[in-house]
C-alpha cells in the first residue's frame, strides 16, 4: 500500500471512514474537505471530490450511518457544523458532488469535534467546542435532512478556556445498541460520561474517567460486541494511553434525581482553573512543565462532586500505558469489533493493543513512521 | 536393504515430505506476517515486532528520531487503516494494514476448510463426561475417534495451506509461523489425539509412532543435507565408518525413527563389505541388526516386545563374542546395538535435543504414554529446552497436559489454527478445568461473555470470528457468522446479540449477499437488523436513482414517512414536468400493468401496501395527464379536483396544483368551461387549504415563479396576490356559468 497525497494545502486535522470503510473523508486547515474512494480493482484511494466547506480550519469530519444516506458532518473553528449530502448525479471531482444540507451555528466558540450518534439512536449529532458546551442536534424528520433541531445542551465547562492557552475537546458515543444512550465528552484534562435518562430524556453525568494529567487529545468508545461491559480508551498529552472499563452499577441502575444538575459546572473562571492546575502540581518533571500551558477543568468539575455521588456507572481504569516515549498520545482508535486498540503518539509510532485472555492489554505490534 | 542407495540424496530424510522451512541465521520465533510490511526490529518497551509504515524507507514521513503530531485511524477493513500527520507540509495519507492479518486467497480456503471440518462435528463439538445414569462407553470412544480424525484432517489442511504458500517469497515469515504451529499440532496430535480411538491397538500404535516421528523430524529438519555430505566427503584415507561422526549420524537417524535413512547411511559407508572381509562375527551381528531395523515393529506392542528381545539377545551375543575388529569400531557397533536395545544412557548420550531423546524412549525403551512424564524428565535433565523457540516450551507443556498454556502461543502465530485447536481440545475434554477446586466458582473474570466463563476455546473462536469480520474478503463472513452460531459455549441470546451487532457491517454487493443477510436475520429473529438492512438498501438505491426499489426497501424497513415523502417528491417532479415521469417501473406500478420489461412477479415483489397508498396521488395525477393529453378536459378537471380535495394533500402541493394546472388550464382561459359544481368544489378547497402564510407554500410559490417560462409569465409576484387572482377568476367562472 502506497502513501498518497491528499492535495490539502494546510494541516490535515481529521480523517474519517464511512460505515463500510470504502470511503475516507479528510479535513484540513485549508478549509477544504476531501473524499477518497477505495478503488476495488487497483486497491488504491482515488479522489472522489474536494470542496471548500468552511471559512476557517476544519478540524473534525464524520460520516453518518448509511441508512440515512451518504451524509457527512464537518466542524470548524468558524464555530459552525455543516451537514453535507452526496449527490451521485454530479461528477466526481467536480466540487459539486456534496451539497450542503444545513449549517448549525449555535456555538459561541471554535468547534473541535462533531460526531454522529450510532444509527440506532436516530440521525443525531453531538458537537463540542471552545465554549465548553456539548450540543446534540437531531434530524427529527427523516425525510427532511435539511432540518436539524438542537435537542440537548450540556454546559461541560462553565467558563471557556483562555484563548492564549492550549485546549482540546473530543467526544465519542457509546456504540452499543444494548446500552442506554451515552457519550464520553473530554474537555481539557477531564473526561465525563453523559447518559440519557429514559424517564425525562435529559442527559446527566453518569461517570468520570479519572487520572488524566494533561489535555485529553482523543477518546474512543469501543464497540462491545460479545462483551457485557464497555471499554473506553483515551490518549493524553501526559503521554499515556488509558483504557477504562465501564459497567452498570447494579446497585444503582437508575439515574438518581440528585444528579439532575450535574451537566453544568459551577462558577469558576478560566484563569482560576489554569492557576489551580499549576498550583496543584508539585512535581517538577517534564510532564508537569508540559502542562503549564494547559488549563484544567478540575476545579470546576470538583465542585460538582456532590452531584456525582450517585453515578450509575462503575468505571475502572484497566490499564495506563506510557509506551510512547513520554510524547503526547494524539489519537486512539478501536477496530470494528473492539478487540484491537490503536494509539498513535508524538514519537511517530502506532501501537496496536490487544486484550489477552486474562484481559490485560498488551502491545501486539508497532508501526513506525520514522525512517529506520 | 533391498536397493542400493548411492548418493547423499537417497540417504536423507525426504525434506519435501516434511516441508521443513528455515531461513539461515533467522529464528522464526516471535516473527509475524510481514507480507506487505517490513519488520524492522523489536520494540524495546514491549518486545513487540516493529514494522515500517511504508514499504520504502525513504517514504517514511518522519526522519529518524523525529517526533510529530502523528495520528492513526482504524478502519472496518483491517487491511485499510490510515495514518497521517497534522504537521506543516506533511499532507499525505499512509494506508496501513494491521500486521499479522492474512488476507490471501489461500488463507480463505484454509479457513473455510477448517470451519467445514469443525461444523461437521455436530454434537461432538461438546465434551460431556456423564457422571450419572447409564454411562455409554461406546459413545465416549466414538467421540474420541471422531475428534482424532478431525484433528488429523485439521493438521492435513494446515499442511496443504503451508504447501500452497511456501514458494511465495513474500510469505517466508508467515510460513515460518505456520511451521511452528504445525510442529506444536503434531506434538498435540501425537500425545492427545491418537491412542483413544475406536480402532484396534495395532492401528493406534502405528499411528502414534508415525505421528511421533513426523513431529520430531518436522520440528527442526535435522540432520541437514550438508552435514551428511560433509561426513561422507573425506580428504583422508580413513573409512567413514571408522569415524565417530558417522556413527553419531547413524544413531541420530535411528533415534529419530528414520530407519530407512540410517540403513542407507550404513550401506553407503560399505561397512558390511569391510566387516565381511575382516570380521565375520561383527558382519553377522550388524547384518542381523540391519535386518531387525528393517522390520521395526511399528504396528504392535506385542511384536515390539519380541523384537526388542531379539535386539537385546543380539547385543548380548556381540558383547560376549570375540571379534577380529577391536577398538573404536567395535565400540561404535556396540553402542548402536545398545541404543536400539533401549539403553537409557546411550539414548541420552546420542540424542542432541530433549525431543530426540523423548521420542527415542518410545521407539526403543518402553512404548507407553504412561511413562511420558518420566521420559520427558529424563530427556530434559540431559538436554534442556531451547527457550528461544516457542514450540519447544509448548510441546513440553503438551506432554505435561498443560494445554491452556499453548493456546496463547498458537494465537500469536495464527488465530485460525489456535481457535480450532482450542475448540477441538475443549471438545476432547483435555483443557484444564477452569473451575476453582475449592469454591467451584470460575477462576477467571466472570463478566466477559466470550471469555473466561465460557473458556479459552470460546474466547478464541469468537476472536477469530471477529477477525474474519474485519477481513475485506466477504466470503469469510459466513464462516464468521457460522462460528458464532455453532459455538457450543454461548447461549442463544448472546449469539443473537453478537450477530445483530456484526451483521449490518457485511459489505454486501449482490442480491445473493442481501438474501444471505436477510436469511441470517430470519434465522436469528432479528427484525430490527433486517429493517436496518432494508433502510441501508433503501438509502443506497435512492442515491443511485432507483426510486421504486428504494421505496420498496424503505417500506420493508417500516420507514413509511420516507416512502410517503418519496412519493410526494415523485408527484412534485411530475407536476413541474407537466407530464408523467419517464420511469417504466413507476408507471407500471401505478397502472398495475406488467409488460415485457417488468414481469408481473417482479411487480408484485416491488410494490408494497405502503407504496400503493402513498403513490395513489401520483396515480391520479397520471390519469389526469392521460385525460389532458387526450383532450378530455372534463375528465381531467374531475381528476384534478379529486387531487385538490384529497384529505392528506399537503398545503404546498395544493398551491402547486393550482399554479400549474387549475389556474393556467381552466381559470385563466375563457373558452374552457367549468360547471358550477366544479367551481364550488374548487372554491371550497381553496378556502380550506390555501394558506398564504405557510412557509412551505411560500417557498413552493417562489420555485414556481422561478420555473415559469419568461414568455408566459402569468403569475403575480406574491402568493397572496395569486390567491386573490384565483378567487377572482373562480368568481368570474361562476358568473359565466350562471349566465
Amino acid at each position: 500500500m502506497r502513501p498518497f497525497d491528499t492535495g490539502h494545502e494546510d494541516l490535515v486535522h481529521d480523517v474519517s471512514y464511512d460505515f463500510y470503510g470504502r470511503y475516507v473523508a479528510t479535513c484540513s486547515s485549508d478549509q477544504h474537505v476531501k473524499v477518497f474512494r477505495l478503488d476495488k480493482d487497483s486497491n488504491e484511494w482515488i479522489l472522489s471530490d474536494s470542496w471548500r466547506a468552511h471559512d476557517s480550519s476544519i478540524v473534525s469530519v464524520d460520516w453518518a450511518s448509511p441508512e440515512y444516506g451518504r451524509i457527512i458532518a464537518t466542524a470548524s473553528y468558524d464555530k459552525s457544523v455543516k451537514i453535507w449530502e452526496e449527490d451521485p448525479d454530479q461528477d466526481e471531482c467536480s466540487g459539486r458532488r456534496w451539497t450542503k444540507l444545513c449549517t448549525l451555528n449555535d456555538s459561541k466558540g471554535s468547534l473541535y469535534s462533531a460526531k454522529f450518534a450510532p444509527s440506532h439512536l436516530g440521525l443525531k449529532l453531538a458537537c463540542i467546542g471552545n465554549d465548553g458546551i456539548l450540543r446534540i442536534y437531531e434530524a427529527l424528520d427523516p425525510s427532511d435532512l435539511r432540518s436539524w433541531t438542537l435537542t440537548t445542551t450540556a454546559k461541560v465547562l462553565n467558563v471557556p478556556p483562555a484563548s492564549h492557552l492550549q485546549s482540546d475537546f473530543c467526544i465519542s458515543w457509546c456504540p452499543s445498541r444494548f446500552q442506554t444512550e451515552r457519550i464520553a465528552v473530554c474537555v481539557l484534562d477531564q473526561a465525563i460520561i453523559y447518559q440519557k435518562n429514559t424517564q425525562d430524556s435529559k442527559f446527566y453525568i453518569a461517570g468520570k474517567l479519572e487520572g488524566h494529567n494533561g489535555l485529553i487529545r482523543s477518546v474512543c468508545w469501543a464497540p462491545s460486541i460479545g462483551r457485557a461491559y464497555q471499554l473506553i480508551a483515551t490518549g493524553c498529552k501526559d503521554g499515556k494511553v488509558r483504557i477504562y472499563k465501564v459497567t452498570e452499577d447494579l446497585n444503582n441502575s437508575g439515574v438518581s434525581g440528585t444528579v439532575s444538575n450535574s451537566a453544568t459546572t459551577t462558577n469558576s473562571n478560566g484563569s482560576d482553573i489554569s492557576t489551580r492546575s499549576i498550583s496543584n502540581d508539585n512535581t517538577t518533571d517534564g510532564a508537569s512543565n508540559q502542562r503549564e500551558d494547559t488549563p484544567s477543568s478540575n476545579n470546576s468539575l470538583k465542585r460538582t462532586n456532590n452531584s456525582l455521588l450517585h453515578m450509575p456507572l462503575n468505571i475502572e481504569l484497566l490499564s495506563a500505558h506510557d509506551d510512547h516515549g513520554g510524547q503526547e498520545v494524539w489519537s486512539v482508535s478501536w477496530n470494528l469489533t473492539g478487540t484491537i486498540l490503536s494509539s498513535a503518539g508524538g514519537d511517530g509510532k502506532v501501537r496496536l493493543w490487544k486484550a489477552t485472555y486474562s484481559n490485560e492489554f498488551k502491545c501486539m505490534s508497532v508501526i513506525t513512521a520514522q525512517q529506520t | 536393504m533391498t536397493e542400493t542407495l548411492d548418493n547423499t540424496q537417497d540417504l536423507l530424510m525426504d525434506v519435501d515430505k516434511y516441508n521443513f522451512w528455515e531461513v539461515e541465521g533467522e529464528d522464526a520465533a516471535g516473527e509475524v506476517n510481514s507480507k506487505d510490511m517490513d519488520m524492522v526490529g523489536v520494540d524495546e518497551k514491549s518486545g513487540a515486532p516493529v514494522f515500517r509504515l511504508t514499504d520504502n524507507n525513504d517514504e517514511q514521513p518522519l526522519n529518524e528520531n523525529e517526533n510529530g503530531n502523528f495520528k492513526f485511524k482504524m478502519n472496518t477493513i483491517a487491511t485499510e487503516n490510515m495514518a497521517y500527520l497534522t504537521e506543516k507540509d506533511k499532507y499525505k495519507l499512509y494506508p496501513s494494514k494491521v500486521p499479522g492479518y492474512d488476507n490471501s486467497r489461500e488463507y480463505s480456503s484454509y479457513v473455510s476448510k477448517v470451519f467445514e471440518l469443525y461444523n461437521d462435528l455436530d454434537e461432538h463439538r461438546v465434551y460431556s463426561a456423564p457422571t450419572i445414569g447409564i454411562i455409554n462407553k461406546s459413545y465416549a470412544r466414538e467421540h474420541n475417534y471422531v475428534l482424532n480424525v478431525a484433528f488429523e484432517s485439521f493438521v492435513t489442511e494446515l499442511n496443504f495451506f503451508i504447501e500452497s504458500i511456501k514458494n511465495d517469497p513474500n510469505l517466508i515469515n508467515r510460513v515460518l509461523q505456520l511451521e511452528e504451529s504445525i510442529t506444536i499440532l503434531n506434538c498435540l496430535k501425537t500425545i492427545h489425539f491418537t491412542f483413544d480411538s475406536l480402532q484396534n491397538e495395532s492401528d493406534s500404535r502405528e499411528q502414534f509412532v508415525n505421528s511421533l516421528i513426523d513431529w520430531v523430524n518436522r520440528s527442526d529438519g535435522e540432520p541437514k543435507e550438508e552435514y551428511i555430505e560433509q561426513i561422507f566427503t573425506r580428504n583422508d584415507n580413513i573409512e567413514v565408518f571408522n569415524t565417530l561422526q558417522f556413527w553419531k549420524l547413524v544413531n541420530k537417524l535411528l533415534l529419530r525413527g528414520l530407519f530407512e535413512q540410517a540403513l542407507g547411511c550404513l550401506e553407503r559407508s560399505k561397512i558390511m563389505d569391510f566387516l565381511k572381509s575382516q570380521c565375520e562375527v561383527s558382519a553377522n551381528i550388524l547384518g542381523d541388526a540391519i535386518a531387525l531395523l528393517e522390520q521395526y515393529p511399528i504396528d504392535s506392542s506385542e511384536t515390539f516386545r519380541e523384537w526388542k528381545f531379539m535386539v537385546l539377545g543380539l547385543q548380548q551375543t556381540y558383547s560376549n563374542s570375540n571379534t577380529k575388529i577391536t577398538g573404536e569400531l567395535r565400540d561404535y557397533i556396540e553402542d548402536t546395538l545398545l541404543l536400539i536395545g533401549g539403553n537409557q544412557s546411550k539414548l541420552l548420550q546420542y540424542s542432541s535435543t530433549w525431543y530426540e531423546a523423548y521420542a527415542s524412549f518410545y521407539l526403543y525403551y518402553i512404548p507407553t504414554l504412561e511413562l511420558s512424564h518420566d521420559y520427558l524428565e529424563l530427556a530434559l535433565s540431559t538436554h534442556p529446552l531451547d527457550l528461544t523457540k516457542n514450540w519447544e516450551q509448548a510441546c513440553v507443556n503438551i506432554i505435561n497436559n498443560k494445554i491452556y498454556s499453548i493456546l496463547p502461543v498458537l494465537e500469536s502465530l495464527d488465530l485460525c489454527t489456535a481457535a480450532t485447536t482450542a475448540a477441538l481440545c475443549e471438545a476432547k475434554g483435555i483443557l484444564e478445568n477452569f473451575l476453582d477446586d475449592d469454591t467451584k466458582t470460575f477462576k477467571g473474570n466472570v463478566d466477559k461473555l466470550v471469555t473466561p466463563v465460557h473458556g479459552m476455546a470460546s474466547y478464541l473462536l469468537n476472536q477469530f470470528a471477529f477477525e474474519l469480520c474485519s477481513q475485506e474478503e466477504k466470503t469469510l463472513w459466513p464462516v464468521a457468522i457460522g462460528l458464532i452460531s455453532i459455538s457450543p459455549f454461548e447461549s442463544a441470546s448472546v449469539k443473537r446479540t453478537t450477530i445483530s451487532e456484526v451483521l449490518p457491517r457485511f459489505p454486501f454487493s449482490t442480491n445473493d449477499d442481501i438474501e444471505w443477510m436477510l436469511a441470517v436475520c430470519a434465522k436469528w429473529r432479528l427484525p430490527k437488523i433486517a429493517k436496518k438492512i432494508y433502510k441501508i438498501l433503501g438509502s443506497k438505491l435512492q442515491a443511485e436513482g432507483n426510486v421504486i426499489e428504494s421505496m420498496t426497501n424503505f417500506s420493508k424497513a417500516g420507514e413509511f414517512d420516507i416512502v410517503k415523502n418519496q412519493s410526494w417528491l415523485l408527484f412534485e417532479e411530475a407536476v413541474f414536468k407537466g407530464e408523467p415521469l419517464d420511469d417504466v417501473v413507476l408507471n407500471s406500478v401505478i397502472t398495475n400493468n406488467s409488460n415485457n420489461i417488468i414481469p408481473g412477479e417482479l411487480l408484485d415483489s416491488l410494490v408494497t401496501n405502503a407504496m400503493r397508498q402513498t403513490l395513489s396521488p401520483y396515480a391520479v395525477l397520471y390519469e389526469f395527464f392521460q385525460a389532458k393529453f387526450a383532450g378530455e378536459w372534463e375528465k381531467s378537471l374531475q381528476l384534478l379536483l379529486a387531487l385538490l380535495e384529497f384529505e392528506f394533500l399537503p398545503k404546498h402541493y395544493l398551491l402547486l396544483l393550482l399554479t400549474k394546472f387549475l389556474f393556467p388550464l381552466y381559470l385563466n382561459v375563457d373558452n374552457v368551461k367549468m360547471d358550477e359544481s366544479s367551481i364550488l368544489r374548487s372554491i371550497n378547497c381553496i378556502n380550506k387549504k390555501l394558506d398564504c402564510e405557510d412557509d412551505k407554500s411560500k417557498k413552493m410559490y417562489e420555485v414556481v415563479l422561478e420555473k415559469q417560462p419568461s414568455k408566459f409569465k402569468i403569475l403575480p409576484a406574491d402568493l397572496s396576490q395569486f390567491s386573490n387572482m384565483v378567487r377572482e377568476r373562480l368568481s368570474i367562472k361562476l358568473c359565466q356559468e350562471f349566465m
